[in-house]
């Protein structure tokens, strides 16, 4: 590999030629800040002193017109590993970001150091197989609280792209958006907000959307007024190891197919797991999430979300709910202290979710499988809206089914059954599309099973 | 005084729309290009590639040029792109800042515009000798390889009797062989001479005369490179958004001598492979600030402001929302739709669009939002179009339907 200059020294050298509109051939090696400044003073000057076009427009923030990629100057060695090198002891932290990512290219690595970047504009990363990476979980801070463009922190477009080892904080947006891409990896990433439940907080922390063969790994988000993890409208993907806290809902897995949701910690968001399909979307389908060995407990926190969203609208305390989704196998967790249920199977009731006023909708959740899960301590003070559905039980019970029925097919097909193996006296049926003449307690109808999903890894 | 003969030429063409349509087909024997379609077209033939000649498109200036200034040709060898300055490519004739379009530079503009900032813009393309365009009646028209579509973003300064113009930056499209438009950003200097490649793009504050005469200065951003495909990629392919035959069925003095449809001056002029249908038997975008219906002006106003994400595969497909002109199904262009990722883009509004009840609508708030998180379209510009927001609020305010249940 050839040897690289740092885009720090290179942003030095290019943030004079981009203001003064020198060749590039003009700039010597050995630019310092002081250089910086008195460039940057010069600009004004010029923008000043021009009797054609008079005092007019200054540059602020110049953009580099250089590369990183160059074997002229420069003084600090590439980390091993990395093709360009971000400090956060340059003076043009942006700039330099912004350029390294425009310059990557496939199977290059662009590596950040410790320290705190405020930008504020959204980072954008259009190149396949590329890799950021900070120093570390906790110490290379991206501080997006200044952000004036962009509704998100970062934008990933290409495939395949890795982002690891650091912290994204104060989106006013979402915090890191990977949008119709086939495989980006999400390792060792933080993203939150530090106001605790403040509905202006960013809506999604980690929100791969319309994709594939997305991993997302010992990732922590927090604060999030929508979801702290939210996978919509894509398939195959996992989601393990990761901590979600203080986000209204922690795990949200939307519209998407062969997912698999393994060893996570979701608590003290409103909702810990949700397990949704929503209508009016090009991908109508939500099926086969394989929940397992997660911990979801004290999910109590006030729902702060957006009124107007489906989100918004969930009631507080909810362990795993499922929502218009399929086939989905929830097992093996450990769901405590959620106040309102443990875990609740429920079709998208219109009167609680609006009309879909989606033809191709179906409302219906079918074929789900909970079981073998360790689900104590919940339902001590169900929300009011879960008043409703459990016949206005406190304490509640801790696992409910809607009580909602495809007629013509639900009960004819076996697969169609929501099977839920739980304590008979936590279990209870509400009525929530008046089709059964009353609640009950009877589990009976729901004792079965369905085939277990593969607990491999679904991604490539 | 040179700056200024080029920006009040690129006004005089700004006035010409304004003023409406004077009337006239395309006129063959303009004098401008005329081009062949037989050569097999597609690859740039290095530096030396000459472009038709088509000198009057000054016309509307008394130019005095400082003398002969030597008029190299559009420099279209793509592989050497991108140079380091605008001035490199040669695509405008003379001094840059004068904005003469070079020999086969041709002007162009689009019915129903993208809101930036209030910025104005001067479009052209430019196709490489002996190439041709493949027409198509919906999507984005197929251009040759190596051709390159130029848009210069500049703001009058002086909004009230004076005009003062000035360009801010310049964005090149370039369709490479992979049948991606790549993009490169360039910032113009404040003598107005020369404008520089921006990988970054800067933010730049605009100092203006308001119409009251008062002092304003507004922040404006250039945007970075990656950035472009926010808006211009769809289904993993970077595409141009403007040359679209509903964008482009309008009049423009694109031939640099009075208005004429742009279809047919590039019917005209040899610019299309192949036979395209009569441009009034093709679809049109209405001006949203002309006279045509409210839906009209209100749907062509949402497609060139909104389409280009919201439609299968752009980069606001995850909402299906699909704000093409074309989608006929009021579901999918939001009426009673429920917003499938808002969080606090909602508002606190359930619905996309209820039909009578714009202040219930999600569509006018994120548009009248300047909140990075609220505000439609997420990128590049910083303020809300008011114009657009009280079309939009108008249109639904009429909109037949029951409010959404």
């Amino acid at each position: 590999m050839t040897t690289r200059t740092s885009v720090l020294t290179l942003s030095l050298l290019a943030l004079p030629m981009a203001l003064a509109g020198c060749p590039a051939d003009d700039v010597s090696g050995d630019a310092t800040e002081s250089d910086t400044e008195a460039t940057t003073s010069t600009a004004s000057t010029t923008s000043g002193t021009d009797p054609t076009t008079g005092p007019t427009t200054s540059v602020a923030e110049s953009g580099s017109t250089s590369v990183a990629d160059t074997s002229t100057g420069g003084s600090v060695e590439l980390p091993e590993g990395c093709d360009y090198f971000v400090s956060a002891e340059s003076e043009t932290v942006q700039e330099d970001m912004l350029t390294a990512l425009v310059d990557v290219e496939p199977m290059e690595v662009v590596c950040v150091s410790e320290g705190t970047f405020a930008f504020t504009r959204q980072l954008t990363m259009p190149t396949d197989d590329v890799t950021l990476r900070g120093a570390g979980q906790d110490t290379t801070i991206f501080d997006f609280s200044g952000q004036k463009s962009g509704g998100n922190g970062i934008l990933i477009e290409g495939d395949r792209n890795t982002i690891e080892t650091l912290t994204v904080v104060e989106t006013p947006g979402d915090g890191i958006r990977a949008n119709d891409v086939n495989g980006v990896v999400f390792r060792n990433v933080t993203v939150g907000w530090a106001a605790e439940a403040d509905p202006t907080n960013g809506a999604y922390a980690l929100y791969p959307v319309q994709s594939e063969n997305v991993v997302i790994d010992g990732c922590v988000v927090y604060g999030a007024a929508d979801a702290g993890v939210y996978l919509g409208q894509s398939g195959k993907s996992l989601i393990e190891n990761s901590e979600a806290y203080g986000n209204v809902i922690g795990i949200e897995v939307e519209n998407s197919t062969d997912v698999v949701v393994r060893n996570n910690n979701a608590h003290d968001n409103t909702n810990g797991i949700l397990i949704i399909t929503l209508p009016g979307l090009d991908t109508l389908d939500g099926k086969r999430a394989n929940v397992h060995g997660n911990t979801i407990v004290n999910n109590n926190t006030v729902n702060f979300g957006d009124p107007g969203t489906t989100v918004g609208i969930l009631p507080p305390g909810a362990g795993v709910l499922m929502v218009a989704t399929d086939t989905n196998e929830v097992w093996d967790n450990t769901i405590t202290g959620n106040d309102s249920f443990g875990v609740a199977v429920v079709a998208f009731l219109p009167s609680l979710f609006g009309d879909p006023n989606d033809p191709d909708f179906d409302i219906y959740s079918e074929g789900n499988y909970v079981h073998d899960n360790v689900i104590s301590d919940n339902a001590t003070t169900p929300d009011q809206l879960v008043l409703v559905l459990n016949g206005n039980q406190t304490p509640g019970p801790e696992v409910i089914a809607g009580g909602c029925f495809n007629v013509d097919l639900d009960q004819k097909d076996p697969a169609l059954a929501n099977c839920l193996t739980v304590d008979a006296e936590q279990f209870f049926m509400a009525d929530g599309c008046q089709q059964q003449g009353g609640t009950n307690t009877d589990i009976a109808p729901f004792t079965c099973t369905q085939p277990a999903l593969p607990t491999e890894s679904p991604v490539d | 005084m040179r700056t200024r003969h080029g920006l009040l030429f690129l006004s005089a063409l700004s006035l010409v729309t304004a003023c409406g349509d004077d009337g006239g087909g395309a006129d063959a024997d303009s004098g401008a290009s005329s081009r062949g379609t037989s050569s097999t077209g597609g690859t740039t033939e290095s530096s030396e590639t000459t472009a038709p000649s088509d000198t009057d498109t000054d016309t509307d200036t008394d130019t005095d040029t400082d003398g002969p200034v030597p008029n190299e040709p559009v420099n279209l060898d793509i592989d050497a792109y991108p140079f380091e300055t605008l001035s490199e490519y040669h695509f405008f004739q003379g001094e840059l800042g004068d904005l003469v379009p070079n020999d086969g530079v041709i002007s162009y503009t689009v019915a129903a515009p993208l809101w930036a900032d209030a910025a104005e813009k001067g479009r052209y393309f430019v196709i490489p000798e002996g190439s041709s365009i493949g027409f198509t009646e919906e999507n984005e028209w197929d251009f040759p390889t190596g051709s390159v579509v130029i848009k210069n973003f500049y703001f009058d300064q002086d909004r009230g009797e004076a005009e003062d113009l000035r360009v801010v930056e310049t964005r090149l499209l370039v369709l490479e062989d992979d049948g991606n438009w790549q993009s490169y950003g360039y910032i113009w200097n404040d003598e107005q001479s020369e404008a520089d490649q921006t990988k970054a793009g800067a933010d730049v504050y605009i100092d203006y005369i308001d119409e009251a005469g008062d002092p304003h200065s507004q922040l404006y951003l250039v945007p970075d490179q990656n950035v472009c495909e926010s808006c211009h990629q769809r289904d993993d392919q970077t595409l141009i958004l403007g040359p679209t035959t509903r964008q482009m069925n309008t009049t423009w003095p694109i031939g640099g001598e009075g208005e004429v449809n742009q279809i047919e001056w590039l019917v005209d002029n040899g610019f299309f492979a192949g036979d395209v249908p009569s441009a009034a038997d093709l679809p049109a975008l209405a001006n949203p600030a002309g006279d045509a219906s409210v839906d009209a002006r209100a749907r062509a106003y949402l497609h060139g402001n909104c389409a280009h994400c919201h439609r299968p595969g752009g980069a606001g497909g995850s909402s299906g929302l699909k704000f093409a002109v074309w989608v006929d199904d009021p579901a999918e262009y939001g009426v009673c739709k429920l917003p499938a990722a808002a969080g606090p883009g909602a508002g606190g509004r359930s619905y996309d669009i209820v039909p009578g009840s714009p202040e219930m609508s999600i569509l006018p708030f994120r548009m009248a939002s300047e909140d990075p998180e609220v505000k439609m379209p997420e990128l590049p510009s910083l303020l809300a179009d008011d114009f657009g927001v009280q079309l939009i609020e108008e249109w639904i305010t009429q909109l037949p339907g029951d409010p959404c249940e």
